[in-house]
């Protein structure tokens, strides 16, 4: 288990993170989300010992993290980097071998994880002769050639393209399915919802909303209901107990239905106003969980820290 | 294999498969091998052939022989013509480099060689006096006392000799090839420096290793590689040296060779640290250059020293560089050719670049631990400092 506790961190003047606590558990893939400047970058640097914290600490498998530890351990920078001018085998191979592994194994899995993205035949080229998707690729066979006990990606999702996203996505599946923690930060929340089990939401360097995906998704928060009634009057909602409007969507309302609110009331008093075409309650997504918590989604789209 | 060895080694097999680096050696190779060839085509250029054309000019060319051979210049050979027309001609068509027609004159095609003129008019000055020592009176087997000088040497110095020319040779051709080396080689660790920050591939290797066994490894594999080649040219320059036939390897020359190699070795890593320093606090190539200047006009103050020393290696000021930890490389295997240099010196220039390389190496350490991760902008060298003490360690 990764142990991130009251991590803190100032630039100056800036606050990068302001008391952050949270754990990946074995096996569990977990989200990183917020907006840019949140902190996820420093958090994870952190975490890499690329980066020092000011406050706090970061323990794993309940110990403080020592060299041998985090040699372990499997790292995609936000900003990527291989050695541009060596063939993408030996490059494999060697930073496997900083990593600890033997020689012969080294190359053994700088082979297979190349052969497993399909760039076998590109093994003897140099990294910068190939394409950006293919060079984002090896990147990610750079985190994962030494077999790493914890895998620490920051924004893995950016720049890769539909069938790019279906490997990483599957990559990910499956060393958490071997038991590894996967921690990743990424702006794209409909695939945080889809991929991750658990998910930290920050915002200004301190966590605001953290656990399981489905039950952040539903969250303290009240219920919706979306109505869709053919009404004279528009304010036909207004004074049932618990019931508020959320958001009118060009005809229909989303009402939020607090604990003491009773639906069938609600939908007794909506066949009352006028001829209803729609009544069901609405599951709420990521994205909209995130913009309660943090604020609008808009501005967590794009790169950056 | 533990991390510094691996960082060496990929800088020692990524950079050896390098063209540049294969050419580079190719090309000092053939270098080496035309000087050689070249030695041997134009530095024996045979004797000068003098045209006589009386028994004057032929006086004169034999005094001319007698003073060649004391100073050690090339032989000339003497063509009797008829007279001063047929020395010409002689000349005009190429079968004598000079015509000596009496009365002082000289012709020539093309100039007489640069060497030749003095003596040539010593030489007439020389065969006046005799005539007129002859008219004065004095009897004839007294002449020659007459103009006899004598001249008596006596050496005052420690050294038993003056260094001959081909320890010269050595020494001027180590210390061109070492100052180039330390400069291809120091810049190199520098770039690598660079281009690590640049790719910002240094951050997923900074996550494996330390900053200082990254700095380490690298120095010394590129440090390796310039071995190497330091190796490949005194090997080449030996050979030369011993198959040109016309210079005589000079006496001590395996000890100049271990000299130069010690000092590759000292002054590559002093000058290695200069280096990465100014390549860590940079983030891009282009900007590498400026912020190396200061080394190297460092080293270039050092390779004018070196020049000067070489003129006078046994001066005092040559002394004193070859104890001073940056000009030391480049001044002891000059006093080591001129055969100067005792062993204590040696020892205590040792003994002073290795302190000097103590003070210089955590400093340069904790720089590049400070600024090895800012991958934008360009960073002072005292911020750098200052920020390689709270420096993530691994």
């Amino acid at each position: 288990m990764l142990e991130l506790s009251a991590l803190g961190r100032r630039y100056g003047d800036v606050v990068a993170l302001d008391g952050l606590s949270f754990a990946v558990e074995p096996g569990q893939v977990h989200g990183f989300v917020g907006a840019n400047g949140a902190g996820k970058t420093t958090a994870m640097r952190i975490v890499m010992g690329v980066e020092r914290a000011d406050a706090g600490s970061v323990r794993w498998r309940g110990a403080p993290i020592d060299a041998a530890a985090r040699r372990r351990f499997g790292y995609m920078p936000e900003e990527r980097g291989l050695y541009p001018k060596m063939p993408c085998a030996r490059q494999l191979a060697y930073l496997a071998r900083l990593h600890g592994m033997p020689k012969a194994v080294a190359r053994e899995r700088a082979g297979a994880w190349l052969a497993r993205f399909g760039l076998a035949e590109r093994a003897g080229d140099k990294v910068e002769d190939l394409s950006l998707g293919n060079q984002q690729r090896v990147q990610l066979a750079a985190a994962l050639v030494h077999e790493p006990d914890l895998l620490v990606l920051d924004e893995p999702f950016s720049g890769l393209d539909p069938i790019g996203t279906d490997v990483m996505v599957e990559v990910l599946l499956e060393q958490a399915g071997r038991g590894v923690p996967v921690l990743f930060s990424s702006h794209q929340l409909e695939l945080v919802e889809r991929v991750c089990d658990a998910v930290a939401i920050i915002d200004a360097g301190r966590l605001v909303a953290h656990g399981a995906v489905e039950s952040l998704r539903r969250g303290d928060g009240p219920d919706l209901v979306r109505v869709d009634v053919d009404a004279s009057a528009p304010s036909w909602w207004q004074g049932l107990p618990g019931v508020g409007l959320h958001r009118a969507e060009d005809g229909r309302v989303l009402l939020e239905l607090g604990p003491e609110a009773d639906p069938d009331a609600v939908l007794d008093a909506a066949r009352a106003a006028g001829s209803v075409r729609h009544f069901g309650l609405v599951e709420r997504s990521l994205a909209e969980r995130y913009r309660e918590v943090v604020g609008d989604p808009r501005e967590a789209v794009g790169q950056g820290r | 294999m533990g991390a510094v060895g691996l960082v060496a080694l990929r800088e020692l097999i990524e950079r050896g498969r390098s063209k540049a680096f294969l050419i580079a050696n190719v090309v000092i190779v053939l270098a080496i091998a035309l000087g050689v060839l070249a030695s041997q085509l134009l530095g024996d250029p045979g004797p000068t052939r003098l045209a006589v054309a009386d028994e004057e000019a032929d006086a004169l060319a034999r005094v001319l022989e007698q003073q060649l051979a004391v100073v050690g210049g090339a032989p000339v050979e003497v063509l009797e013509a008829a007279d001063a027309g047929a020395a010409e001609a002689l000349v005009r068509e190429g079968e004598a480099d000079l015509a000596l027609v009496g009365d002082g004159e000289v012709l020539a095609d093309g100039g007489v060689p640069r060497a030749l003129e003095p003596l040539l008019g010593l030489a007439a000055q020389s065969l006046a006096l005799q005539d007129a020592v002859a008219d004065l009176g004095v009897p004839s087997y007294l002449q020659p006392r007459l103009l006899e000088g004598s001249l008596t040497v006596t050496n005052v110095g420690e050294d038993d000799e003056a260094p001959d020319e081909a320890s010269a040779l050595v020494a001027f051709g180590a210390v061109v090839a070492l100052y180039a080396l330390l400069i291809i080689y120091g810049q190199w660790v520098a770039q690598g420096i660079v281009e690590e920050k640049q790719s910002r591939v240094v951050e997923v290797v900074v996550s494996t290793v330390t900053p200082t066994q990254l700095l380490a490894g690298k120095v010394l594999g590129i440090g390796l590689l310039g071995l190497f080649q330091v190796l490949l040219i005194a090997g080449a320059g030996v050979a030369g040296l011993l198959a040109a036939t016309d210079v005589a390897p000079p006496a001590g020359l395996g000890g100049v060779v271990a000299l130069v190699l010690a000092w590759y070795v000292l002054g590559y890593a002093l000058y290695a640290m200069l280096f990465a320093a100014t390549g860590a606090v940079v983030s891009r190539v282009e900007d590498l250059q400026s912020a190396a200047t200061p080394v190297i006009v460092v080293i270039l103050a050092a390779f004018f020293a070196s020049q000067f020393a070489l003129q006078d290696p046994a001066s005092t000021a040559a002394e004193v560089m070859a104890l001073v930890p940056l000009t030391a490389p480049l001044v002891q295997p000059i006093r080591g050719a001129a055969g100067l240099g005792s062993p204590l010196e040696v020892l205590a220039g040792v003994a002073l670049a290795l302190a000097a390389l103590g003070l210089l190496l955590p400093v340069v350490a904790r720089v590049y631990a400070g600024a090895v991760l800012r991958t934008r902008g360009r960073l002072s060298l005292r911020e750098a400092y200052r920020s390689g003490s709270d420096a993530p360690s691994g």
